[in-house]
């Protein structure tokens, strides 16, 4: 069964989104993507050949062809209206058709899949000939529409209100050329516009307008020359113009350098000047002024105070820019929504009602993640980590451990949560303990630990004695709700003292291998027995001594040296007793050595894997 | 009864599952086809950003012969790369490669022929990176609609 798609048909651009994993995902336009964003220009353009061109293309030949060309038509739509080229008639819903033909197209084409279904989003004042246009230009495209749903609300879904009890909100919607508010009511299987305003000439266009003009004049000043006459210069200057623009969003201040820029009887000219943001805040003063009074004019239709206004979101490019959010969020006095790109947001939220609608979104519609990551404690008081933080839940993961000492019948599992090396500098979410485990050298029992979070965030950890199956559980039901800024400052503390405690793990690392080493090489040389000759059984206890001397000192140093030359020695001991079973081995003439047996050789090899990291060590309760 | 209600959340969980799964193997050929294009492509996006640099190079060119050179050998190197100029003068516009940004008159020209380059188009291993800015020819004294 193919995907439902959502489709923002924009005046001035048109993008469409649809639901992968769950998660809404811009569908990319086929001809590439503008500057900026992932819409595509809504323009349809008939060629005198007959051809049909849509978005990018259409636009680039409107010049050209400006009988055929069309943009804007939403304007014109659930009207009478009709568009008249090369002897044809062509009715709104036939060149919005176009549009969304292309759309269906892309989708497809991204998909690898048949797309018959659509949500489209309308402006919320649309009537109901308009909106029965909409689904008309759905099908002669060929989508069925399942569902026309307004442009705030598809917002607002994308913001993910609609999950956050009932609400009253406001919607800026600032695009290229229209300002919409609209004030709402959400939440609860609520949607439910009180009332509508706006601006039908206000956008970003006269945002660049007054900020070009503005180089030309102050160029002009400068050099004495007027580039409005060069289209060459104009034309490098207006794109110049708008990366500048969108570059002081996240700037103070930039470069503008278009060397060369002309030339005229005194040689050639340079246009170098640098552009500041309070610059840009000045020139569009009056342009902001215009926005105010349309939020006015909503909030006294829907009779409702700034006060009761819950949430605030900004829709369109333009509102990207800080001084436009600022110019909202003083007016109104509270904070804006963020976390979703103001620009893609129409055409998420029509792809989320589009999921619900094809039954993808039932309940499970985002899936959590763990916000930090979650381990255990292991020998040295270090933490072993299980479970990355961010992964989706549910998810499980098991490690096999070993214990620490010999004769160790019981592993304490003590629980973590946090992103530091070190045990105590995590938190503990709950510690159980495993008893029963049969008597044996440390190294050898077999400890599997599981974690397991299930889709509503709940953590089972279980330890089992593989050789018993005795197994002992813990379930941790709220592990500290944490705060996203408590969340982000322990991720903070931990980078912070990467380090230092990194380097304390080290040392911790060094320490363990001494112990593990000390411990393999005294029952190395008992059963070695006859084979070590005395000078190396001198020469390893030496090794042994000066080890367990600089653990006593300290100096982390000084330990690794004394394990490696400790190490350096077991070698050649190891090495001779492996050249002794082999010949034992040719001295047992046609007698399997496949198994494992108990010849000393095979147990001596299986006693120094110990010491790898193959096994990691469980503390010891103590 | 409870049997049936069982059975049809089974079916529900299944589908569900089957949805899931389609999805993840969907999303996986995906990533593979990008990841192969990002590769293909990587260079693109600092190519564009370069372009500016090449116009200005260009012009700059025309006053001294030093800067000439640095041209040729910018254009060299990436000419290598893949980057290839887009022929825009004296070709059918094609809305595909060309930009229109306005009509001359001319007797001489075919209509729909490109008169004029105004900026230079770039196609990098035949993506176009940058569209030709260019002037369309219009037939004289064109009767107007």
């Amino acid at each position: 069964m193919s995907k439902i798609i959502g489709i923002d048909l924009g005046t001035s651009n048109s993008a469409a989104a649809v639901l992968i994993g769950g998660r809404p995902t811009i569908i990319p336009s086929a001809e590439g993507t503008s500057i900026g964003g992932k819409a595509f220009p809504s323009y349809v353009a008939y060629t005198k050949e007959g051809q049909v061109l849509v978005g990018e293309p259409a636009k680039r030949q409107s010049v050209t062809n400006p009988e055929g060309t069309v943009q804007g038509i939403k304007r014109k739509m659930g009207t009478d209206y009709k568009v008249k080229v090369y002897g044809k008639e062509y009715s709104p819903e036939d060149v919005s058709a176009q549009i969304l033909r292309k759309i269906k197209t892309d989708a497809e084409t991204y998909l690898a899949d048949t797309v018959d279904k659509a949500v489209i989003t309308v402006p919320a004042y649309f009537n109901d000939n308009q909106r029965q246009a909409t689904k008309d230009a759905g099908t002669i495209a060929g989508l069925e529409v399942v569902r026309i749903i307004n442009e705030p609300t598809a917002a607002a879904l994308a913001f993910g209100l609609d999950k956050v009890g009932e609400h009253k909100i406001m919607v800026f919607d600032l695009g290229g050329g229209t300002l919409d508010v609209t004030i709402m009511d959400i939440g609860e299987g609520v949607f439910e516009v009180r009332s509508t305003s706006g601006d039908t000439q206000l956008g970003g266009r006269d945002m660049d307008e007054r900020l070009t003009n503005h180089v030309l004049d102050r160029f002009k000043q400068e050099s004495g020359v007027d580039l409005r006459g060069d289209s060459m210069a104009m034309q490098r200057l207006r794109e110049a113009v708008e990366v500048v623009k969108i570059e002081l969003s996240s700037v103070l201040q930039t470069n503008l350098n278009l060397p060369y820029i002309t030339a005229d009887a005194s040689g050639p000219k340079h246009l170098s000047m640098t552009l500041t943001r309070s610059k840009l805040e000045e020139l569009i003063q009056d342009v902001m002024e215009r926005c105010r009074g349309p939020m006015v004019q909503a909030l006294k239709d829907s009779k409702l105070e700034k006060a009761d206004i819950g949430k605030i979101i900004l829709v369109g490019g333009p509102t990207r820019m800080p001084i436009v959010q600022e110019f909202v969020k003083s007016f109104m006095g509270k904070e804006i929504e963020r976390g979703v790109d103001p620009m893609e947001c129409v055409a998420m939220g029509a792809a989320i009602q589009a999921g619900v609608l094809g039954g993808e979104v039932k309940d499970l519609l985002l899936l959590d993640v763990t916000p930090l990551s979650l381990g255990i404690e292991t020998l040295g008081a270090v933490t072993t980590k299980l479970i990355e933080r961010n992964t989706t839940i549910p998810t499980r993961n098991s490690q096999v451990f070993t214990t620490a000492a010999d004769n160790q019948t019981s592993v304490e599992v003590n629980v973590l949560q946090g992103e530091r090396p070190l045990a105590k500098d995590n938190v503990s979410l709950g510690r159980f303990t495993l008893v029963g485990i049969p008597p044996a050298p440390r190294g050898i029992p077999q400890v599997e630990v599981t974690f397991d979070i299930d889709a509503n965030g709940i953590i089972h950890v279980s330890a089992k004695d593989l050789a018993t199956k005795k197994e002992q559980r813990i379930t941790i039901t709220a592990p500290h709700k944490l705060s996203r800024d408590e969340i982000d400052s322990k991720i903070k503390d931990a980078e912070r003292f990467a380090a230092d405690d990194l380097k304390r793990k080290e040392e911790i690392e060094v320490t363990n291998a001494a112990d593990s080493l000390l411990y393999a090489s005294a029952k190395m040389l008992k059963e070695a027995g006859d084979v070590a000759t005395a000078e190396q059984k001198d020469k390893i206890e030496k090794a042994i001594g000066d080890l367990k001397n600089a653990q006593t000192g300290g100096d982390i140093s000084d330990i690794k040296t004394k394990t490696e030359s400790l190490q350096t020695s077991i070698y050649e001991l190891s090495t001779a007793m492996y050249q002794k079973a082999a010949q034992e081995q040719q001295a047992q003439q046609g007698q399997s050595s496949q198994g494992a047996g108990s010849e000393p050789g095979q147990e001596q090899g299986s006693s120094d894997q110990t010491v790898d990291a193959d096994y990691e060590v469980v503390n010891d309760k103590k | 009864m409870q049997l049936c209600q069982a059975r049809s959340l089974s079916e529900e969980r299944l589908d569900l599952l089957t949805h899931c799964r389609a999805d993840l193997d969907n999303v996986l050929r995906r990533s593979a086809r990008e990841k192969e294009e990002n590769v293909k492509y990587a260079s693109e996006k600092l190519i564009a950003k370069l372009l500016p640099v090449l116009d200005s190079l260009d012009q700059a060119a025309k006053h001294d012969e030093g800067t000439k050179v640095l041209y040729a050998q910018l254009l060299g190197i990436l000419s290598a790369e893949g980057l290839t100029t887009i022929d825009a003068v004296g070709k059918k516009f094609d809305p595909y490669q060309h930009e229109a940004l306005f009509q001359v008159e001319t007797g001489e020209l075919e209509e729909g022929t490109v008169a004029e380059e105004i900026q230079k188009g770039y196609l990098f291993n035949s993506r176009v990176v940058r569209f030709s800015k260019v002037a369309v020819a219009k037939p004289l004294n064109a009767a107007k609609i």
